[in-house]
């Protein structure tokens, strides 16, 4: 593993909870899209893609450097306004929304943690000075 | 599932989650007895795992099989993953990381409780 900035310390944690996520929402996803697609297949296709910006997440915590540090930014950033947006309509347009995704209602089915976890991703991601890591050959 | 057992786990783990939490709220890495409780955890759950599977093969299935399966699969792969990932960071967040992790398992244990009875 790349023992870089951004996933020591805090980032490791960040990655626990990230590939955590993977598992969870790529798990349900699975099984909605497996069991009962026909019963709400639009929340279903979101929960599928929740869980893809998650294991992208993971991967971008894991490689590190300057590749794992922009694609984490760039899923981070994803899921900040997915959870935002599909949150929002999920209040608005209950009928749109039959079953539960991981971001309906802001993730309280997660207890708030899908809100809370690109936030806080996103300042560590800040406080940790990209030039400081070792560049790795073939990294750019 | 095993109901006495899956209670014991849901206890032990919030108990040791809160432990490795406050430890990492203080600035500390995990002390022995914490570490040795984390991997009593990790077996226990194991062993709930082996005996929600054999039951599964027996017969005696949730009527959401395929969600039951997810949430074991997680809960069990949860614990020695959380372990692995704070043996790797010996600072206050393996502690952080542990924490997480324990409690983690005792929600999952208790999704697993609650669809294995439906």
């Amino acid at each position: 593993m790349t023992r870089s900035a951004i996933n020591t310390g805090p980032g490791r944690v960040l990655l626990f909870l990230y590939a955590l996520f993977a598992v969870a929402a790529g798990a349900r996803a699975g099984v909605q899209i497996a069991t009962k697609f026909d019963e709400a297949p639009v929340a279903y296709l979101l929960s599928a893609f929740a869980a893809v910006v998650y294991i992208a997440a993971t991967v971008g915590f894991v490689r590190g450097g300057h590749g794992g540090r922009r694609l984490a930014i760039a899923c981070l950033l994803i899921e900040l306004a997915g959870v935002l947006v599909v949150g929002t309509l999920s209040l608005v347009l209950t009928s749109a929304f039959p079953d539960e995704t991981v971001w309906s209602q802001y993730g309280r089915g997660y207890g708030f943690v899908p809100l809370g976890l690109p936030v806080l991703g996103l300042i560590w991601l800040r406080a940790t000075p990209e030039n400081q890591e070792p560049s790795e050959p073939g990294d750019q | 599932m095993w109901t006495p057992l899956a209670l014991a786990i849901i206890i032990g783990s919030v108990g040791l989650g809160v432990w490795c939490l406050a430890s990492g709220a203080r600035g500390r890495y995990l002390n022995q007895p914490q570490y040795s409780g984390l991997l009593v955890l990790a077996a226990v759950v194991l062993v709930q795992s082996v005996v929600a599977a054999v039951r599964l093969v027996a017969g005696d299935r949730p009527s959401e099989v395929a969600t039951f399966v997810g949430y074991l699969l997680t809960t069990a792969l949860l614990m020695p993953t959380g372990v692995w990932l704070a043996r790797m960071e010996p600072t206050r967040w393996g502690s952080v990381i542990a924490g997480s992790a324990s409690l983690v398992v005792a929600i999952l244990t208790l999704r697993c409780l609650q669809v294995w009875s439906r």
